[in-house]
């Protein structure tokens, strides 16, 4: 489903970040990215959407060499979802809501499935773990096909986090795929992979 | 004020249209070299950001005005062409600064949110607009405030003058409304011109950030 192959990316400041990444993902399959705090795993993340530019490498989905001639449609099928919430004003259900708006979701049709009061919440009185969960579930409405996720549960509370995990073992049972960078143990059964190494 | 009124004799003096387009390029350079002095945040090439908005903005107005509105034979007469050049290029420059602040501004500060929106699939050109339409709205609001209390609040500073200098009021209040409506299309043309122009520096065609940009303003 996605083929990553010698990816590698640098900055003039700091020097390489990440090189030869190599990394082949298949449908239903979830992969885990463990390392350092400040190794690049987020930015590896977004390499793969091309959210940051790269200074080699290719990257295959569906068997396909990803060109930056449609990026959006590639961005919405592979969704990147980042560990900082971003700060913004309005209730949840705006937050929610705010995707149909995109030219690329037009002809997606607008579900929703929490409680009325939650919807109602403003953003800025969510807790760091409802924050999370909002984020992660505004991305499984608008039904990618690969989630990257950015420590997506850190911020959770137990009963959260089952929730949450639970979420994303349906998207796998429904074929979609995951890379999720964690720092810690794999809360699903899947491949861990050390990050830059990817041993 | 005193050097000025000496220097502004002189000038008037020659009365050539080389003498115009010297007077206009030394403003044109000091009103943009002003206008980048407000963003706390400078990033590379709002110089020449700063430059082209303010140029684009008043050639347009100035010419239409010289020519159109106001003209005067000949056309570049320095004692009216000079005044109005420096009121065009004294209102693009407070737009444009203001506009350039809250731009830079709100890129860094909505930073996460509008990445997060391009990582869904948003468009850069989807992302920027709201942030490009509060700026325009940031750079006019000086203008717009003085539009709506002209001659309810204040009497505007031209008016004022053609007054004291015992002109009839209804040919002053004519002259202000031309100069309000000049001026309000120079402040739109620069703050459009120049937010534009700064998201074509911070997003490439990929639709993400220009990250060496970037770091320059969080």
């Amino acid at each position: 489903m996605l083929e990553i192959k010698n990816l590698a990316k640098s900055y003039e400041e700091t020097g390489t970040l990440f090189e030869n990444a190599n990394l082949s993902l298949k449908k239903g399959e979830i992969i885990f990215l463990r390392g350092k705090s400040g190794s690049g795993k987020s930015q590896f993340l977004k390499a793969i959407i091309s959210l940051t530019p790269v200074d080699k490498g290719q990257i295959y989905f569906k068997g396909e060499e990803t060109s930056e001639d449609n990026l959006p449609l590639l961005r919405s099928k592979i969704h990147y979802v980042s560990q900082n919430f971003p700060l913004q004003t309005g209730s949840v259900r705006d937050y929610l809501r705010e995707p149909f708006n995109l030219k690329i979701y037009k002809n997606k049709k607008y579900t929703l499935d929490m409680p009325e009061r939650f919807l109602n919440k403003k953003l800025a009185l969510l807790s760091g773990g409802e924050r999370q969960m909002v984020h992660l579930k505004r991305s499984l409405s608008l039904e990618p096909e690969i989630l990257l996720l950015d420590e997506p549960i850190s911020a959770m509370d137990p009963e959260t986090k089952e929730e949450a995990i639970t979420l994303i073992r349906k998207f796998l049972e429904g074929g979609g795929a995951v890379i999720w960078v964690t720092h810690d143990p794999p809360p699903i059964e899947g491949k861990v992979l050390n990050f830059p190494e990817f041993g | 004020m005193a050097a000025l009124g000496y220097i502004l004799k002189y000038i008037f003096k020659t009365n050539i249209s080389l003498t115009f387009f010297a007077a206009y390029a030394v403003m044109l350079f000091i009103a943009t070299w002003t206008s980048i002095k407000r963003p706390a945040k400078p990033y590379t090439g709002i110089f020449s950001v700063s430059f082209i908005s303010i140029f684009l903005a008043s050639a347009i107005t100035g010419a239409y005005t010289l020519f159109l509105s106001i003209p005067q034979e000949p056309w570049y007469d320095l004692t009216q062409a000079i005044p109005l050049i420096g009121m065009i290029l004294g209102n693009s420059l407070t737009g444009v600064s203001l506009c350039l602040d809250r731009f830079i501004n709100d890129i860094a500060l909505k930073k996460e949110y509008i990445e997060d929106q391009l990582a869904i699939g948003a468009t850069r050109f989807e992302v920027i607009r709201p942030i490009i339409s509060d700026a325009i709205g940031c750079g006019m609001t000086p203008i717009l405030n003085a539009m709506m209390v002209s001659g309810l609040v204040s009497i505007p500073g031209m008016m004022t003058g053609q007054i004291l200098a015992g002109n009839s009021p209804i040919l002053a209040s004519k002259y202000q409304i031309i100069i309000l409506i000049m001026i309000c299309a120079t402040v739109f043309i620069s703050s459009l011109g120049v937010s534009y122009l700064s998201f074509f520096k911070f997003f490439d065609k990929n639709h993400r950030f220009n990250e060496k940009l970037l770091r320059e303003i969080i």
